[in-house]
């Protein structure tokens, strides 16, 4: 692997790293949905780069369909989160 | 040449990552999750279509580069809406919020309506 492509990951990495701390730290569920679509597009660009890093184009298979999943749920999380505020229980924002 | 897309595109992510982490409001964070993540993808499967030069890869590379292209802003826009009527609370010096005056903030969650009836 190249030492682009690994720069390339360990770029990666850290921005999981912010986005793990926005994941913790709230404030609000919405903001904690957001962090997780930015997380997993961030691991979908870390099966790109490693795909093309090991040369193996099997893997972009797995990371076209993380791109759907990652729509899916990000819409169905939002979905929970209007029932949820609908119902009266915005408590724990 | 590929591998030179990916390290820009990367960085656009971690420009994402570090936009979620720093700007002040919700909204202003799905901004940054929509945007900077759909360039970093989008860079990022140049970089596929440019190493795996074959009909596979560069089919993959464009299905990827659609899905997400049109997937994550309506992601984020469906969030800012649901957190629009969760009552977020806006950034302090915030000046424009256009929605105010056509929607009621709160009341009748995902069916919005119009406060004037004209």
């Amino acid at each position: 692997m190249s030492t682009t492509v690994l720069t390339t990951l360990a770029i990666l990495v850290t921005g999981m790293v912010f986005t793990m701390v926005r994941l913790i730290r709230g404030p609000s569920s919405a903001d904690r949905v957001a962090a997780i679509d930015v997380l997993s597009n961030l691991a979908l660009g870390f099966i790109i780069a490693y795909a093309v890093g090991t040369d193996e184009e099997m893997l972009l298979d797995p990371a076209l369909s993380l791109a759907v999943v990652t729509f899916l749920a990000t819409i169905a999380f939002a979905r929970y989160l209007a029932a949820r505020s609908a119902n009266g229980e915005g408590g724990s924002r | 040449m590929s591998e030179a897309f990916l390290l820009i595109g990367s960085i656009f992510m971690l420009l994402a990552g570090l936009g979620l982490l720093r700007l002040p409001d919700v909204y202003m964070r799905l901004q940054a999750a929509s945007k900077a993540v759909t360039m970093g993808v989008g860079l990022m499967t140049v970089g596929i279509a440019l190493h795996f030069d074959a009909p596979g890869g560069l089919l993959r590379a464009l299905s990827i580069f659609l899905f997400t292209y049109f997937s994550a802003p309506v992601a984020a826009h469906v969030l800012g809406r649901v957190a629009y009527f969760m009552e977020l609370p806006l950034w302090g010096r915030t000046t424009v919020d256009d929605l105010l005056p056509v929607f009621r903030r709160g009341v009748d969650h995902g069916t919005p309506q119009a406060l004037r009836e004209d």
